[in-house]
């Protein structure tokens, strides 16, 4: 880890109607950089890569687990091969951090879904009928 | 006078909406990305319609609401109650009486006018997504028409179960171009999309997505020849209005198991009612 | 006769390191194109570039088309190469599980191409897919399995049967026999040679292995570090290698 710190932030909001920015508030948040594998070739010297990571909050893990993501979203421009790891793929990633939108699917479920339920009920009843049915010309043959 | 601007959300943003609504029904079926905002209601609770709904309302408009059919669900009276305080629009829980329709997982049985609107809350709107995870992908698909997948699907679901194992959210490709998510609504909703008078907008807050039907436009359910797709809905009548032909709602009615099928969308039930039909139909 | 496949000057390298360069040849219809060499000499980027899923540095792969003649495909938008590669084309990889969809059926797998050109009939679909795992000897009943329960030398001939079924003029393959037993590569190699002359099938075939070119290849390009070292009609190149790389290559091959 090169580095990890807590700190409190002044949040400006700049006002056009006013012509300058006027300070809100402070907020408290966690910055962390670490330093990782280095790389090199024949015509680059070898050199230490780096992540960031930045959260909200005193949340240390948070902090430094964005920046081990961070460093392993960098793998195309260190030219590192793509293992195929989900950590790589930044669809992935911003699919499953715990961005506001990931709660929604969990949230819809609360909802009811008896009309859906009702037409898949249909189905399997209509497929639990003709397997009985088979079952049934099968014995009396 | 409310604390609101008409429909809660900012001019700006509304503008922003219509112009992804146009895109999206100059090209059916096409999923348009667009900025999503934060609503006052969780994600997945309908926050893409909603929007849509804030983008499309006139303070003329009369609007309906309907969750699983009904217009006192949950869902349906929570965003009936926004908009009536955010807008101060009319509202009405008869069909032929909205000039727009907010609905999740039905599509109303009585057929809708030119004059209309009917807005879909969409939880997931990409079709391909359970057959092909990485939207990367599947946009290309969508971008060379590489639809075969989603046949291979109903083709295992056939080897497999004898039918094809979907019946709701089953998927349809919209002018022989895009294949489209209808929303979960049953199959049997799915003929009433196809050559629809009103405009039909679907939103997908979460995902940040909206996409649509011009009137009058063909949607098709994808089959094969030879198990060709069946709207299909439970063999009874309406214990209540009689009607044969209206999608069911099955409700247990003891401890005993004994059971009712009653209509899933009640404004069209009431209207029967009202009209003098009744369980003397269903004979 | 108009050949093909026209491949002219195809150059690819990755960043500084060379990949294949300047590699020309013609296929004719009908005719079988060995490409040999060891590991890293190129032959697989060279396969890469001709089926499209590599884009070279240069050059052109002209093939004759069913509707409009010869067309450079390297020019062709990407859904016009697409449409080319899953109806005329036919892409067999080394590892059966590149080119099969594992979590769907045989049969599926098997339909699949029949479904994505628009065929709608289950029914039809089903007894096509029936008559090539006939073909490729796997039995009726295991057409409603996953590939998962295949044994590799099934799971390589259902690969075949797969890209064989919408009748492709030319079939790329990727050392199609590696990683399998030598038994079953024998019976694999049997079956290749029969579909390629019943069907008149044109194909470009890359390996290491000299007893899958001495079967099936009628000429044979041989590659090192990117460069085509020699080529010639097989039985020539293997009999009478002219190129020390060739001769290195043949004498390590065990007389059989």
């Amino acid at each position: 880890m090169g580095e990890l710190r807590i700190g409190a932030v002044a949040v400006e909001l700049d006002i056009p109607e006013l012509g300058f920015a006027v300070e809100l508030g402070e907020i408290t948040l966690t910055e962390c950089e670490t330093v990782n594998q280095f790389t090199g070739s024949k015509t680059q010297p070898a050199q230490f890569t780096r992540g960031y990571g930045l959260s909200f909050g005193q949340t240390e893990r948070k902090a430094i687990s964005v920046a081990l993501v961070d460093r392993a979203l960098r793998w195309k421009e260190l030219g590192e091969d793509d293992e195929g790891a989900p950590a790589q793929d930044e669809e992935f990633v911003l699919s499953h951090a715990d961005n506001i939108q990931a709660t929604g699917f969990l949230e819809h479920i609360k909802l009811p879904h008896y009309v859906d339920f009702q037409s898949e009920l249909e189905l399997v009843r209509k497929l639990r009928r003709q397997a009985t049915q088979a079952t049934e010309t099968e014995a009396a043959q | 006078m409310t604390d609101y601007n008409f429909a809660y959300l900012d001019e700006q943003t509304k503008r922003m909406i219509r112009r992804a609504i146009l895109k999206a029904l100059a090209i059916p079926g096409y999923q348009v990305p667009f900025a999503s905002r934060e609503m006052p209601m969780p994600y997945g609770w309908g926050t893409g319609g909603v929007q849509l709904s804030a983008a499309t309302l006139t303070p003329e408009d009369r609007l309906k609401v309907i969750d699983q059919g009904a217009d006192d669900t949950t869902n349906a009276v929570s965003i009936r109650k926004f908009f009536e305080k955010t807008a101060q629009v009319a509202t009405t829980t008869r069909t032929p009486e909205a000039s727009v329709i907010q609905t999740r997982h039905r599509v109303p049985e009585a057929p809708l006018s030119a004059d209309q609107i009917l807005i879909y809350q969409v939880p997931i709107p990409e079709p391909l997504r359970f057959l092909e995870p990485s939207e990367v992908e599947t946009r290309k698909m969508h971008e060379l028409s590489e639809y075969g997948l989603m046949h291979v699907k109903l083709y295992e679901d056939i080897a497999r179960h004898g039918h094809i194992a979907t019946s709701y959210a089953y998927p349809v490709q919209v002018e022989g171009r895009y294949v489209m998510d209808p929303s979960p609504i049953p199959k049997f909703d799915n003929p009433k999309l196809s050559n629809c008078a009103a405009i039909q907008l679907f939103g997908a807050g979460r995902e940040q997505r909206i996409y649509a039907l011009p009137p009058h436009t063909s949607v098709v359910s994808l089959d094969f020849e030879d198990h060709p797709f069946e709207p299909s809905k439970a063999d009874a009548a309406c214990a209540l209005c009689g009607d044969h032909d209206s999608y069911l709602d099955e409700v247990i009615t003891d401890d005993a198991g004994t059971r009712m099928f009653v209509c899933s969308d009640t404004d069209h039930c009431t209207a029967r009612r009202d009209a003098g039909h009744g369980t003397e139909d269903a004979a | 006769m108009t050949p093909l496949l026209d491949v002219r000057n195809i150059t690819k390298s990755y960043g500084a390191r060379l990949g294949c360069k300047d590699v020309n040849f013609t296929l004719w219809p009908g005719e079988v194109m060995g490409v040999v060499g060891e590991s890293g000499s190129g032959k697989s980027t060279l396969l890469g570039c001709l089926a499209g899923q590599l884009a070279p540095d240069a050059g052109e792969v002209i093939f004759d088309t069913r509707a409009e003649g010869p067309r450079d495909t390297l020019l062709m938008a990407e859904a016009e190469r697409r449409m080319l590669a899953r109806t005329d084309w036919a892409f067999v990889h080394q590892n059966a599980r590149d080119g099969l969809r594992m979590g769907v059926s045989a049969g599926g797998n098997v339909g699949e191409r029949l479904m994505a050109v628009g065929a709608r009939n289950y029914g039809d679909i089903r007894t096509r897919a029936a008559d090539w795992l006939d073909r490729v000897d796997i039995a009726a009943d295991r057409m409603d399995d996953r590939p998962g329960t295949f044994s590799g030398g099934m799971q390589q001939r259902l690969q075949i049967a797969r890209n064989l079924v919408t009748g492709p003029r030319l079939v790329f393959m990727d050392e199609p026999t590696g990683g399998l037993d030598v038994s079953v590569q024998a019976r694999l190699l049997d079956l290749m040679r029969g579909l390629v002359r019943q069907m008149g099938l044109s194909a470009v075939i890359v390996t290491h292995d000299l007893a899958v070119v001495r079967l099936l290849a009628d000429r044979l390009m041989v590659m090192k570090d990117g460069h085509v070292v020699e080529s010639g009609l097989t039985d020539q190149v293997l009999d009478d290698p002219q190129h020390g790389y060739t001769q290195l290559l043949v004498s390590s091959v065990l007389q059989v």
